[in-house]
């Protein structure tokens, strides 16, 4: 990055931490500066990608069916009649195209993979059957050689060997009623129960009362552990995008790019201070 | 001697001069017209010495190619269930998927294909007679037939119920507390003389949860039409701003308030997430809304909306089909409406006999659910895999 | 004219959402080229349809510098940027590696938007800190939840007894069970949204007379 880039980088970036403090005019002018060319950066990219590309050159060209190119550009237009309050009502058709199409795309997704894809995931059986065929007793056998390979390779239990331990009572847990079978089961049990209690929750027209209250209740005790485990799951992620800036600005806050961080810091807390002292004067004096 | 030699291989299962009954060559089914399928029978006592070759030419007399070779072991019906589904029959009956040949030079598709199945055992071949099949594209995809039989189903008894709902409106409804909560908040809004924030999300109007967000958006509407109290609706997407727009003003109107609608109250901002979210914050920041709404699709910019609407003092209210971001709308929001919760907003508010109606078909899709889970996993408990092909998905 | 304004498009939804429907049973090459063709049509309407949000920002913005209102500068601001960012788009023919649109875009889109998102950072805090007390059995677990999981995530967490275990368990049924009720729910109620729309049952978008 160019040294002016740097310093422009910083400096923005600061004016956008700054919404930490309050707001303030270094947040608003990055806020405008930000709408401005987010806006302006997409008109440009979509002129290139969808205008020029998919229009443009298609009509140029000698491709059969090239004018079917004109529809969506005339249910673009009808949108644009919203200028003209006199035919805007044009723009409704242009809004039940775009809804429609919405809709009938997501039917049959949603149902696939929403409801259909995710019975199938609950419906197991919630007591395991130990296979006892030739196929998965053999499947025993190779993962128990495996085991006893590592085991003879390694003197202490390494991951690699933790791995083909733990593939060995996979595999037999499918044969014999082990504990790592009644782990199984039990979590596709909770799964179970899980899944009827919180849908138990999401009924609307029955009144929560005895077994339904009971199952609701328990859908929300689930549903709580599954709000604070989804909060947790994700924080650590987010924290990690505060350090990349952080980094950012400590690289850019070095001798060859002129302690541009430090010296954009002062600045800005000196205007602030400055700033903060004016608007107290300016309430006192009120 | 010969009569002994003859019983040993009749008992080896060997004896290979023996041709599968029901060889058949026909169009793939179900599908764009990519292929052909060349089925047969398995042979009696057959096991991994029997090899199947299928050969595949252009026409009758050849040349032929190879096109696959397996033992007798594997490919069998049973194994594509997206062409032949579950049928027990399948597990008798071997395939193979043959690709349709591209056209040379001067030929037009779609090719006929010739196809011959050889059976190769240590001691002979046998091969049947050619067979021929053109790949051609098909108006059904048989195996998804399960997924349209529910949604007529479900939409089946979701206009019953409408129409029930219209004879007799007095449906009970239960409590959700965040939207009870609305009302309130309109009105202190009001009181305090500070505008309300609404947001639709960040997805388009193709998306069903901005839909919904519209909906909820035009009873938000009526209500700020009678009490009077200044709304700010500020949108991500250009055509969801006309739509707001539009509501709004169909609200009003209703209202009897049309002097009071302001077309400048649904603006758009930009269509960049981050940029959307510094605006937006910056708008609570100044204007200090003292209610703030959050419905439909939100990102990762959740909790930055809700964090920055919390500070203000507003009451919040959210409501998503956002799963990931539930989690955060519930740690930062006054009332969260979770998931479904969301589409049962807009029949809540306006109490319409269509909308409730279609809310307890809603409910009666649970209860379908419910039941073909508990179904199912009885059904796998005593293994039986009805339930299992009925859930399958292509 | 009714008919122009209510009846038209009831039947643009219903037409398009149908067809949209068929088209994932249909393995016809004709239906996906209707799959085809439809989304190449949205991103061309997605264009159009930005000149109308650009109309909408002119408007706004320029009433606000028109009429002079407090903060009317930064209104000034975001014109002046938008115009500079679309001329440095169209300066000449599309925009590459080092040109003015790709360097606008490193140095400040690029820029500004990471630092709103590490925002997040803080406010992940500053919302934990206030929503995670334990006033009731509800938030105690969701309390507890957030705890092992993020303890889980951690290296200290591998070497307290029970917490991997205890975070897998979590992950694996409790969040599981949720999520997938909270699916069938939005799943019913999002078919039941959209089967409303393409029957026209639901006509709130189209607006009043």
């Amino acid at each position: 990055m160019t040294i002016l880039g740097a310093w422009i980088a910083v400096g923005l970036t600061l004016f956008m931490f700054s919404f930490l403090y309050k707001d303030n005019p270094f947040y608003k002018f990055g806020e405008s500066l930000y709408v401005g060319i987010a806006l302006g950066y997409s008109l440009v990219r979509l002129w290139y990608q969808t205008w020029i590309d998919k229009v443009w050159e298609v009509l140029k060209s000698d491709a059969s069916g090239k004018w079917w190119v004109l529809l969506p550009v005339a249910i673009g237009l009808l949108l644009l009649t919203r200028f003209v309050p006199k035919v805007s009502w044009l723009s409704r058709w242009a809004f039940a195209f775009l809804i429609g199409y919405g809709s009938g795309m997501a039917i049959p997704a949603i149902l696939t993979t929403s409801i259909v894809k995710q019975a199938e995931a609950t419906a197991k059986p919630l007591v395991s059957m130990p296979d006892k065929s030739e196929a998965a007793k053999k499947s025993v056998d190779g993962a128990k050689a495996a085991w006893d390979k590592a085991k003879a390779a390694e003197p202490t239990e390494t991951d690699a060997v933790r791995a083909t331990r733990i593939r060995y009572e996979e595999a037999r847990s499918r044969t014999e009623y082990t504990f790592v079978t009644a782990y199984r089961d039990l979590t596709t049990l909770a799964i179970f129960i899980g899944v009827f209690s919180v849908l138990f929750y999401f009924f609307f027209s029955i009144e929560h009362k005895g077994p339904v209250r009971i199952f609701s209740r328990i859908g929300i005790l689930f549903l709580m552990i599954y709000f604070g485990a989804s909060y947790g799951n994700t924080a650590m992620g987010r924290f990690s995008l505060l350090y990349g800036r952080v980094l950012t600005l400590k690289k850019f806050g070095g001798g060859d790019y002129y302690y541009s961080t430090g010296i954009l810091v002062v600045v800005m807390i000196g205007v602030l201070t400055a700033l903060h002292f004016k608007n107290r004067g300016k309430e006192e004096r009120a | 001697m010969i009569r002994c030699l003859a019983a040993l291989l009749l008992a080896s299962g060997t004896l290979a001069a023996q041709v599968p009954e029901g060889f058949d060559v026909a169009d793939t089914p179900g599908d764009a017209g990519g292929s052909v399928v060349a089925s047969w029978k398995q042979l009696p006592n057959e096991d991994a010495s029997v090899t199947y070759v299928v050969s595949v030419s252009r026409s009758k007399d050849g040349p032929w190619e190879e096109a696959s070779r397996f033992p007798a072991t594997g490919g069998f019906k049973s194994d594509a269930p997206k062409y032949f589904w579950f049928w027990s029959s399948n597990r008798e009956e071997h395939f193979v998927e043959i690709p349709a040949f591209e056209p040379g030079e001067g030929e037009k598709g779609p090719i006929e294909i010739w196809v011959r199945l050889e059976v190769v055992t240590p001691s002979a071949t046998a091969a049947t007679a050619p067979l021929s099949a053109t790949p051609r594209p098909n108006w059904w995809n048989w195996p998804k037939t399960n997924v349209f039989v529910f949604i007529c189903l479900f939409g089946v008894a979701t206009f019953y119920l409408i129409r029930r709902a219209r004879r007799d409106p007095n449906l009970f409804i239960r409590r959700i507390p965040g939207l009870d909560a609305m009302e309130e908040a309109i009105g202190r809004a009001t009181e305090m003389g500070k505008p309300i924030l609404y947001l639709n999300g960040l997805d388009g109007m193709s998306s069903i949860s901005t839909i919904a967000s519209t909906c909820i958006l035009g009873q938000v509407a009526r209500r700020v039409a009678s009490y009077d109290t200044q709304i700010s609706v500020p949108c991500y997407d250009p055509v969801v701003m006309s739509v707001c727009q539009e509501v709004m003003r169909e609200a009003f109107y209703s209202s009897g308030r049309p002097d009071s609608y302001r077309p400048e109250s649904a603006f758009f901002v930009t269509n960049d997430q981050f940029g959307y979210v510094a605006a937006v914050d910056g708008i609570m920041m100044r204007e200090k809304p003292a209610a703030c709404f959050y419905f439909g699709f939100y990102y990762a910019e959740s909790l930055l909306l809700a964090e920055t609407g919390g500070t203000t003092g507003a009451i919040q209210i959210a409501g998503t089909d956002s799963v990931t971001q539930l989690p955060f709308f519930i740690a930062s929001c006054d009332y969260t409406l979770i998931g479904e919760e969301l589409y049962a907003a807009s029949a809540y508010l306006s109490r319409e006999p269509i909308q409730l109606g279609s809310l307890v078909a809603q409910d009666w899709g649970k209860i379908a659910v419910l039941g073909v889970l508990l179904l199912g996993t009885l059904a796998s408990l005593a293994r039986l895999d009805f339930f299992k092909h009925l859930l399958a998905t292509f | 004219m009714i008919h122009l304004k209510r009846t038209v498009p009831l039947a643009i939804a219903f037409l398009s959402g149908i067809i949209l429907m068929l088209q994932y049973f249909i393995p016809h090459p004709a239906s996906e080229t209707v799959l085809q063709y439809s989304q190449d049509w949205l991103t061309t309407i997605a264009y159009v349809a930005m000149l109308l949000g650009v109309g909408s920002l002119l408007q706004s913005h320029s009433l606000k510098i028109r009429r002079q209102v407090p903060g009317w500068g930064y209104s000034a601001v975001a014109l002046i940027t938008f115009g500079l960012t679309v001329l440095a788009g169209f300066h000449g023919k599309e925009d590459g590696p080092g040109g003015p649109l790709n360097w606008i875009y490193e140095n400040l889109l690029n820029q500004m938007s990471a630092t709103m998102f590490s925002i997040l950072g803080f406010f992940i805090a500053s919302a934990a800190f206030r929503a995670f007390r334990a006033r009731s059995l509800e938030s105690t677990l969701l309390l507890l939840a957030a705890v092992i999981i993020m303890l889980g995530q951690v290296p200290v967490g591998a070497h307290l007894p029970v917490i991997p275990e205890a975070a897998a368990w979590i992950l694996a049924v409790q969040t599981t069970a949720a999520k997938r009720a909270i699916m069938f729910g939005v799943a019913l109620g999002s078919i039941a949204t959209a089967l409303r729309v393409i029957f026209g049952i639901e006509r709130a978008y189209l607006g009043g007379e």
